[in-house]
C-alpha cells in the first residue's frame, strides 16, 4: 500500500468510528505536541527555533509510533517570527517549560473599537502595549528581518504537510493556522481579547456590553463561516474531521451564563454543520460532563468531544450518541508501567469501541518531558496499532 | 529615533509597500493579517 493509499485507509477509519460504525481496529490520534523534542533527546529551547531539529524531533516520533494522525508535526509553538520582532510575549519558553501568561487586548469597553478595525486597534494598541518603548524603534530592517521569518514559517508548514503526506498520515481537519480556525466569540474573548480574568468579571458586571459584542461577532466573523458550511458539498474526506473546534471558556460558566453567552451561538453553529452531515471534532478542555444536557438531541456522527478531564465510560453513559476521542490518561502515561497501560488501552478500546463511536487519543497534548514515559509510550501504540476488536 | 512604521495607517501602509515582495501583493493583506495574529499572539 503506498502512503495515498494508507492516508486514504486512514481517513475511512476515523469517518466509521465518527460515524458508530464498526471499525477492524481502533484508529489512534496521537495528541503530542512538545513531548515529541524531549523523546528524541532534546530541549524545548533547541528545538522551538529550529526547524532542522524540529523535523528530526518529528520523524524520530513517527518512525518509533505506530499512530494514524498526529495533532502536531512542529508547527505549533512557533517563536522565530515574534523573536526577530523583538523582545516580548506572552508565550514563553526554556529548556523544560512552554506557557502563556494571561493577557488581555481588549477592556470590555475597547471591544466595539477592536471590532471597528483590528489592524488599527492592533497597530495603535496591542503591538505599542505589547512592545512598550521598543515599538517607537521598530523600522525597516525589524519589519523585513521578520517578514522574512513569517515566510520561512509558512515554508515549514507546507514542507511539513509534505512530510505527512509521505507517511500518510491525514491532517485533522480543514481549520490550521493559514486558513482560520472556527472560534466561537467567548473563546476569543477569554484566549485573548479580555482573558480569563476579566471574562470572568464582565459575565457578572457588563453582561450587556458582552452581549452587544458576541452578537456583532456572529454577524461579522461568524456568519461567513455558517455560509461556508450552507455551501460545502459534504464531508471533505481529506481529512479526518471537517471542522475542529476548542471549547475552555465553559469551564469558567454557570449554566446561566453558558446559556446566555455560549450555548444560543453554539448551537447554531452545530445545527449548521449538522445540516450538511459534517463531523465534528470538540476538544472539550477541562470537563463538558456538565454541560452533557444540552448535546443529547444530536445524530450519532455529527459530534466527536476530545474529553480532557472527564471520565470517559461515565460521558458514554451520559452522551451514548457523542463519539469519544482520547481516553488513554497522561497520568498513567507518565506514572503506571507499560503493563498497566496496555490494559487500561484494551478496555478502552473494548468498551467503548466495539460498535464504533471511539478514537483513541491522549488526553492532554503530550507536551512535557514527564507526560509519558517512551516505553509505555512505545506499549500502548504498538498494542492500539495491532489489536483486533 | 522613532521609526515611520508606527502610525495607522500611514506606518501600515509603509510595511505593506516596503516589506511584502512584489509577486506576493495579490496576497499582501491576507499575509499581513495573519502576521500581525502572529506578533499580537491573538
Amino acid at each position: 500500500m503506498n502512503s495515498k493509499e494508507l492516508k486514504a485507509q486512514r481517513v475511512q477509519l476515523f469517518r466509521d468510528a465518527e460515524n458508530f460504525r464498526k471499525t477492524e481496529r481502533i484508529p489512534h490520534f496521537a495528541n503530542a505536541v512538545t513531548w515529541k523534542i524531549f523523546d528524541a533527546g532534546h530541549t524545548l529551547d533547541e528545538a522551538m527555533t529550529d526547524f532542522d531539529l524540529m523535523e528530526k524531533c518529528v520523524l524520530h516520533f513517527l518512525d518509533k509510533y505506530p499512530i494514524d494522525a498526529i495533532l502536531d508535526v512542529g508547527i505549533r509553538n512557533q517563536f522565530n517570527v515574534t523573536e526577530a520582532f523583538g523582545e516580548g510575549g506572552y508565550y514563553y519558553y526554556n529548556s523544560e517549560v512552554i506557557g502563556i501568561h494571561d493577557h488581555a487586548h481588549c477592556t470590555v469597553e475597547t471591544l466595539q473599537e477592536y471590532m471597528d478595525d483590528p489592524v488599527r486597534y492592533a497597530w495603535e494598541k496591542i503591538l505599542p502595549e505589547k512592545y512598550g518603548e521598543s515599538w517607537e524603534k521598530k523600522d525597516k530592517a525589524v519589519w523585513k528581518k521578520t517578514f522574512k521569518e513569517y515566510i520561512r514559517y509558512i515554508m515549514f508548514i507546507l514542507h511539513m504537510a509534505k512530510v505527512m503526506d509521505r507517511y500518510g498520515l491525514p491532517g485533522l481537519s480543514p481549520n490550521n493556522p493559514m486558513k482560520g480556525a472556527v472560534v466561537p466569540a467567548v473563546e476569543s474573548l477569554m484566549s485573548d481579547l479580555l482573558g480569563i480574568q476579566q471574562l470572568s468579571v464582565a459575565m457578572r458586571r457588563s453582561p450587556d456590553l458582552l452581549d452587544a459584542f458576541i452578537e456583532r461577532w456572529e454577524k461579522e466573523r461568524m456568519e461567513p463561516i455558517y455560509e461556508k458550511i450552507r455551501a460545502s458539498k459534504g464531508p471533505d474526506y481529506k481529512y479526518c474531521f471537517d471542522s475542529s473546534i476548542l471549547m475552555l471558556a465553559h469551564n469558567t460558566m454557570n449554566k446561566k451564563q453558558f446559556e446566555r453567552f455560549y450555548w444560543p451561538y453554539l448551537k447554531k453553529l452545530l445545527d449548521t454543520y449538522a445540516e450538511k452531515g459534517l463531523n465534528i471534532r470538540i476538544f472539550t478542555e477541562g470537563s463538558i460532563l456538565r454541560f452533557a444536557e444540552y448535546f443529547r438531541d444530536y445524530p450519532k456522527g455529527l459530534l466527536t468531544f476530545h474529553l480532557e478531564q472527564d471520565d470517559p465510560f461515565e460521558f458514554r453513559q451520559a452522551l451514548p450518541n457523542v463519539a469519544i476521542m482520547g481516553g488513554m490518561t497522561t497520568d498513567l502515561l507518565s506514572n503506571g508501567t507499560p503493563e498497566e497501560c496496555v490494559a487500561y488501552a484494551k478496555r478502552l478500546c473494548d468498551e467503548l469501541g466495539r460498535d464504533g463511536g471511539f478514537i483513541f487519543s491522549e488526553n492532554k497534548m503530550l507536551s512535557y518531558r514527564n507526560d509519558a514515559r517512551s516505553e509505555n509510550m512505545k506499549a500502548v501504540c504498538d498494542f492500539v496499532s495491532e489489536y483486533r476488536i | 529615533m522613532k521609526s515611520n512604521y508606527t502610525s495607522y495607517p500611514e506606518g501600515y501602509r509603509r510595511v505593506m509597500r516596503d516589506i511584502i515582495p512584489f509577486y506576493m501583493r495579490p496576497v499582501k493583506d491576507m499575509l499581513m493579517r495573519l502576521l500581525l495574529t502572529i506578533l499580537t499572539d491573538g
